[in-house]
């Protein structure tokens, strides 16, 4: 079976409901209107005027309150003209009163109606009656409130059950929303009635508030064996309309008695069957705590409701006693039930609907808003509709929009800390530096998001991934996190909620949000293990090398040599230039200058030919920069010291993956024989081949020529 | 700036035989200096300004940035606040970029380094007496970007505070690794010129950097 969206099944409830509410305001002004409320103290007793409605037909005919009404179109009047329902002993008394009130309906169609009345101490007179449509403001209180009681208890049911169509717990639930607006509906039109009514009108109506509220105990019954635990597998559908049926058909039994007088009793015993459904419900559902909360608070509203009414209003009436409130706004104690539920909803989480059940509301209550706004603008204002519409659009949008907002903040959204307060607070725990200050840190954490009663290790067996509800809401796990084992959480909001899939996305998103954290910070204190390493090795593997060398060497001049380079080394480790890539432009302009400056310190010249432009080239290793940076200062070394040049030239070839830098001086050149200066061209062979570079070395005619060689892109550090 | 030797120095360095080699150097290189030692920041600050008698001004300072007591630039900044004219210089064992761009905002106007040998110094000293601001291109590529990146100060400090076009080309072209002579031949103007950009840059950044602490302190409320 296809089921609509809550939306479509919503608003096909609103429109159900108005489509009620203009009926019983039609079948209520049908009737010719007289415009008096009538009153009779027995039932052969004289029928007297007790209201007159201002301006109305009776009072423009000069009828005033006190006076007798002797007849009407001509039928002589009795108390017994106006008992239509009450007080019949057999049904057959019954039906014989609605055949007089058929009558009496008929004769008042005729125009103009006339009625014979008498003032207190004056002469019977005859007065006419304007023909006059009847306003609805003169329909009465009790037919307003009525109608009002049946059609909120209907909306609330119907939207819970277009929120969930297809459960039988919500099916159940609507019907008594169903059967409630019946019975008011039957109670409003009757109260709206003045002196007759069709008896096809006034039957139908009177069956309805009768069998409306035998069918409320009946679905009231059924239902509470329905939820939140079905206790039975009986048909519980059915049991709604077997009481209809069986009431409607208890007039056969011998004595026939009346369906009236059967529909108190009936209700009388439906009642008892539903304080004794709650009991088996809360029996039933004794282990299950979110059940048992469901239960009471389900149970609590009804018995309050109706309970209420049966103190206030039947048991006095059964007593021979005036009831403790207005009898005819007593229905009102029903709506307590409705709306009790309703809280429930949000409270409790009844039918397991969640904060959804509150955002379809809200938009539906825009909608309402806005066809309302627009009818009361057309009617009050009389603005054209366009404008109107446009009017009314605008105060929805600036007004009631921000209203939902707070609406749901306030139902909905209620968060005991505001986002960025809890990013601070997850940063901080994930950020404390001792393991068990940690712990204590997210468990305060969780403290104060959820103000649970109860923060525990979570028992063995709960999911360790995710954080998981556990026993209905009363409870929820959350994976270990922040040093801390798995925590369960027990009792949330100090014990007056439960939780639902908002706290449960809630503790996800703090979860890997800490995780996320804890992830930046391991990655951090990675970085600072491994770059104080990289410190150590070079130190070891630079410094420690040049100055074992130095301490090794026989000459004071090289032992000073070996201890400048050590400090040349610092300095690279020291700025953290080691390990890291360098733009090869910079390093080969720190190289020229530094060339530049030796060779005119020592009265050579140079010719280097500057980079043209700033484009940005590749980026060269840390080693490739060491390493070429010290073979190029020992070729230059060797040109000052030993080839006694004048004149020394650099031409840097650079592609991307390659750097070719020939050295050449003017000098004495290098000798042939092995041994030397030639023991010195060793080390640049090793100290290049380190990062896969080559020299060489052409043979020239005059002075040296040095060719190095270096890839740019190098393996994996050796 | 003075074009005649410095006859008074004051070096700050806290190894005895290093603090020993600078003072052997300067009187090497300026004969019959008088130079005195110290090695803390106290002694150093005891020496400017003695308890009881006049401010001491030296013509030099050779200032060591690591020191028992504190940071050799606290010192620069109080010698560059000081009346007179003392040429600070930084003598460091760490010649990287950071520490003496940090040196030269505080005052420096110009660096040693520890290891060189007694000639290099001497060297140095003449060419810095000379007026020879020395700049090398990490330290030229870092001044380019801190006045690229520079928040824009208050209208009163901005004629002073931004490069010239000429002074951002002598940095540009120091930063590719030329020297300040072949700088001055690229740019068509004599090294006299260049040393004078230069110049004038180290004193832009010393006010910048000065700008922005007085801007901080009155950000944090502090006067």
């Amino acid at each position: 079976m296809r089921v609509s969206s809550p939306s479509t099944l919503l608003l096909g409830v609103v429109f159900f409901c108005i489509a009620a509410a203009l009926t019983a305001v039609s079948l209520s002004t049908g009737p010719t209107w007289l415009g008096v409320g009538l009153d009779a103290a027995s039932a052969d007793g004289p029928v007297v005027v007790a209201r007159v409605d201002t301006d109305g037909p009776a009072a423009r005919a000069g009828v005033r309150v006190g006076d007798r009404l002797v007849a009407a179109a001509g039928i002589p009047l009795t108390g017994q003209s106006l008992d239509d329902d009450d007080s019949q002993a057999t049904q057959a008394l019954s039906d014989a009163a609605m055949r007089r009130h058929d009558a009496m309906a008929e004769a008042l169609k005729v125009r103009p109606v006339r009625l014979t009345v008498q003032s207190p101490g004056g002469p019977v007179r005859m007065v006419t009656l304007e023909d006059r449509p009847r306003p609805l403001s003169t329909l009465g209180v009790e037919f307003w409130a009525n109608l009002s009681f049946g059609l909120i208890a209907a909306l609330i049911c119907g939207w819970v059950w277009a929120l969930r169509p297809r459960e039988l717990a919500t099916q159940l639930f609507a019907l008594t929303g169903l059967s409630m607006l019946a019975f008011t509906f039957g109670w409003a039109v009757h109260a709206s009635l003045e002196l007759a009514m069709d008896a096809a009108v006034l039957e139908p109506v009177l069956w309805l508030n009768m069998g409306g509220a035998v069918a409320y105990g009946g679905a009231m019954i059924a239902f509470f064996l329905s939820y939140p635990r079905r206790v039975t597998r009986l048909p519980l559908m059915l049991l709604a309309p077997v009481c209809v049926g069986i009431w409607a058909a208890l007039p056969l039994l011998p004595g026939n008695p009346s369906l009236d007088s059967l529909g108190q009793g009936v209700t009388v015993i439906e009642m008892a069957l539903i304080v004794v459904a709650i009991g088996v419900q809360a029996f039933a559902s004794r282990k299950d705590p979110a059940a048992m909360a469901a239960t009471r608070w389900l149970g609590l509203s009804v018995i309050l409701g109706a309970g209420a009414f049966i103190v206030s209003v039947a048991a006095p009436a059964s007593l021979g006693r005036g009831s403790l409130i207005d009898p005819r706004f007593a229905l009102g104690f029903f709506v307590i039930i409705y709306i009790g539920m309703a809280v429930g909803l949000r409270r409790h989480k009844l039918f397991e609907l969640d904060q959804w059940a509150f955002r379809i509301l809200f938009y539906l209550g825009a909608g309402a808003a806005l066809l309302i706004l627009d009818a009361v603008l057309l009617a009050v204002l009389r603005y054209s509709p366009e404008a109107s519409l446009g009017a009314a659009l605008l105060v929805v949008a600036f007004a009631y929009l921000p209203f939902r907002d707070v609406l749901w903040r306030r139902t909905v959204a209620r968060r005991t800390m505001k986002d960025h307060e809890m990013f601070a607070a997850v940063a901080q725990v994930a950020l404390t530096h001792e393991a068990g200050a940690r712990d204590a840190a997210w468990r305060d954490l969780l403290a104060r998001v959820y103000e649970p009663l109860e923060i525990a290790a979570a028992p063995p067996g709960t999911d360790l991934a995710r954080a998981a509800i556990v026993g209905e809401g009363v409870a929820m796990s959350l994976p270990p996190a922040a040093g801390a084992p798995a925590l369960l959480l027990r009792f949330p909001a100090r014990g007056r909620g439960l939780f639902g899939t908002a706290q449960l996305q809630l503790a996800d998103q703090l979860a890997s949000l800490l995780g996320q954290i804890e992830e930046g910070r391991d990655a951090y204190a990675r970085g600072v293990v491994e770059e104080r390493l990289r410190i150590a090795r070079d130190l070891h593997d630079d410094v420690g090398a040049r100055l074992l060398s130095g301490l090794h060497r026989k000459e004071l001049s090289q032992t000073h040599e070996a201890m400048r380079g050590a400090i040349g080394d610092l300095r690279a480790i020291v700025s953290g230039l080691s390990g890291h890539e360098l733009p090869l432009d910079d390093v080969l302009a720190d190289l020229r200058h530094e060339t530049a400056e030796r060779l005119a310190a020592a009265g050579l010249t140079l010719d280097w030919p500057p980079p043209e432009d700033d484009a940005p080239g590749p980026a060269a290793p840390y080693r490739v920069y060491k390493n070429l940076t010290s073979t190029c200062r020992e070729v230059i070394s060797n040109a000052i010291r030993h080839a006694h040049a004048q004149r020394v030239a650099v031409t840097v070839h650079q592609s991307r993956e390659r750097l070719d830098m020939i050295i050449s001086d003017d000098g004495v050149g290098m000798p042939r024989e092995p041994g030397g200066r030639r023991s010195g061209l060793a080390n640049l062979q090793r100290r290049l081949g380190e990062i896969g570079g080559e020299v060489e070395f052409p043979d020239v005619a005059q002075g040296t020529v040095v060719r190095l060689s270096v890839p740019l892109n190098l393996g994996p550090a050796t | 700036m003075s074009v005649s030797p410095p006859a008074t120095a004051l070096v700050l360095e806290d190894q005895d035989e290093t603090r020993l080699h600078l003072l052997v150097a300067l009187g090497l290189a300026f004969p019959g200096i008088d130079a005195r030692g110290a090695r803390t920041l106290r002694e150093a600050r005891a020496l400017l300004d003695p308890p009881a008698a006049r401010p001491w001004t030296p013509d030099l300072a050779l200032v060591d940035l690591v020191l028992p007591d504190g940071s050799g630039i606290d010192l620069l900044r109080q010698i560059s606040d000081r009346p007179g004219d003392t040429r600070a210089v930084v003598v460091t064992i760490y010649a990287d970029d950071g520490h003496l761009f940090d040196a030269i905002a505080a005052g420096a106007c110009g660096y040693l380094l520890k290891d060189m040998g007694a000639d290099d110094l001497v060297r140095y000293l003449h060419r810095l007496e000379e007026g020879e601001t020395p700049l090398s291109p990490a330290i030229a590529r870092r001044m380019l970007g801190y006045f690229r990146d520079q928040p824009r100060v208050p209208d009163t400090l901005e004629p002073l505070a931004a490069l010239t076009p000429r002074e951002t080309e002598v940095l540009r072209l120091i930063g590719r690794g030329l020297r300040s002579g072949e700088a001055a031949k690229v740019m068509g103007v004599a090294e006299q010129t260049v040393a004078g950009y230069v110049k004038a840059i180290y004193r832009k950044l010393n006010i910048c950097s000065r700008a922005e602490a007085a801007l901080e302190a009155a950000r944090r409320g502090l006067v």
